[in-house]
């Protein structure tokens, strides 16, 4: 089994893109243009294709059959379907509903991810991935996933991968729920070109118990906590727009907080 | 058979109607995919070959797009008889296209190869489709792994996201009929869809799949080794 090491990151991203939504036409061209030399993201590509069909037929059909979302990709590629974008901006949920997340946080359940919503607007996004680990309750250590639960207190360690050279000195983790956030900067890295460790551990804040954003930001200058605190609590884009931030890297992860006695 | 069955089809087929040409391609696209991965023979030079087929990733999608963006062009949907089955028809502009593609100079389907070579093996009998070749043991050891994770992952949907999975993902459902088998509205469909999608992709990064992927316990064992340093405490 051969390793993913492409040095054309913005290619890996396009890749990540194609399985979440219609690519346009010169994005599709870029894509070509790069699948047609370079090995690591063919294997990128299928790793992916083959987890759509392995959900869709299970082992053995996934070796000849196609998955519904690749036939879809085709239809659009062909233009005999144009997939309906998701609804991207809030609407009339029940008031008690609302109720149980602070303002804010509601607010940015409803932005699109981060990266897209700064690449959407002209940002520069450096291609890097965060990966956050923590661990679990018999001592080993367990990838922290979307929606998964914290207890106060735990720590939480943070990676970064990058698939071409970037500086990021700026590093922070931000958590954004019930009351204020809470903004925990990390020590910066010089050259990131692999999976590298963050220095420092995240100790999860005392939070309330319920649903909190796990903000994960990795910036090209050293990060201000109160600038990140009002950014990321606005509108990550306001980061870049006032403060010039390039190579902006932000990632979320919806969690629940949950003491156990 | 769907176009010698229905008329109406076949005539919006042969108008170009983009409905028709959708239903065509979603009853058909299997069976050409599943052709183009197994492979045909074909005499060369006077020598009977065997072309095993294209590997997946996109390859294959941009195989299948390119046979049935031929497939599709007025002048081939014209000289569709309409009398005979098209399964045979639309299959045979995917072997010529093949065919013409591995003596061709500047290949459109085989350019993802990054100019690594197309392996024809000689033939003892002529087969308009060869079988499957089973999966090696490392791919089969892939597959199964992959299957756990999607097995893992399907484990954490709540009801609403589970059936937009099942209806979307697995089944294939088109938003609509999803929507109506759900009762949900179509907004709702779609925008579960987007999160599932979005859920799906960083959960297989998160378990290793997607990205420095290496099968085997000993690598994941060492893996956590290392990290279980570094959590101990502050570097």
């Amino acid at each position: 089994m051969t390793t993913t090491t492409c040095v054309g990151g913005s290619a890996a991203r396009l890749i990540e893109l194609r399985f979440l939504r219609p690519l346009n036409e010169a994005e599709r061209h870029r894509l070509e243009g790069h699948l047609t030399t370079c090995g690591a993201c063919q294997e990128r590509y299928r790793r992916l294709q083959r987890a759509e069909r392995i959900a869709a037929h299970g082992v053995d059909g996934a070796q000849e059959l196609p998955s519904p979302f690749e036939l879809e990709r085709i239809a659009a590629d062909l233009g005999l379907y144009q997939p309906e974008p998701p609804r991207r901006r809030a609407w009339a949920w029940p008031l008690a509903w609302v109720g149980a997340l602070a303002v804010a946080a509601v607010l940015l359940v409803f932005l699109p991810p981060p990266r897209e919503f700064l690449q959407d607007r002209g940002a520069e996004v450096a291609p890097a991935n965060f990966a956050v680990f923590t661990a679990d309750r018999a001592g080993g250590v367990v990838a922290l996933e979307t929606q998964a639960t914290l207890q106060p207190g735990s720590p939480l360690k943070l990676r970064v991968a990058a698939p071409t050279p970037v500086a990021l000195p700026g590093m922070a983790a931000v958590f954004v729920g019930e009351g204020p956030p809470v903004v925990i900067t990390l020590p910066g890295l010089d050259h990131v070109d692999a999976p590298t460790t963050v220095g420092g551990v995240v100790v999860v804040p005392e939070l309330p118990n319920g649903a909190v954003w796990l903000y994960l930001v990795a910036a090209s200058a050293p990060l201000d906590p109160a600038l990140l605190s009002r950014g990321l609590a606005d509108r990550p884009e306001v980061l870049v727009a006032k403060e010039r931030l390039s190579a902006l890297v932000v990632e979320r992860r919806l969690l629940q907080v949950e003491r156990t006695p | 058979m769907i176009l010698l069955e229905r008329r109406s089809l076949l005539d919006g087929f042969r108008r170009g109607d983009k409905a028709a040409l959708l239903e065509v391609y979603r009853h058909y696209a299997p069976i050409v995919s599943r052709f183009l991965t197994r492979g045909f023979t074909f005499d060369s030079q006077g020598q009977l070959c065997s072309f095993r087929g294209f590997r997946g990733g996109y390859e294959i999608e941009a195989a299948l797009q390119e046979v049935f963006r031929r497939a599709f062009e007025e002048k081939a949907r014209l000289a569709y008889n309409g009398l005979d089955p098209y399964q045979p028809y639309l299959l045979r502009i995917a072997r010529n296209l093949v065919i013409n593609d591995l003596k061709s100079k500047q290949p459109i389907l085989f350019r993802f190869r990054q100019g690594g070579p197309v392996v024809l093996e000689p033939a003892h009998e002529e087969v308009e489709e060869l079988p499957p070749v089973p999966p090696d043991a490392a791919d089969r050891l892939e597959a199964e792994e992959v299957a756990r994770l999607v097995a893992n992952f399907r484990a954490t949907l709540d009801p609403r996201e589970a059936g937009v999975f099942r209806a979307r993902f697995e089944e294939g459902l088109a938003s609509e009929k999803a929507a109506e088998a759900l009762s949900l509205t179509r907004s709702q469909v779609r925008t579960t869809e987007a999160r599932l999608k979005e859920r799906f992709l960083r959960h297989m990064q998160a378990a290793g799949y997607l990205d420095h992927y290496r099968p085997g316990k000993a690598t994941s064992a060492a893996l956590s080794g290392v990290l279980l340093l570094l959590l101990g405490g502050p570097s």
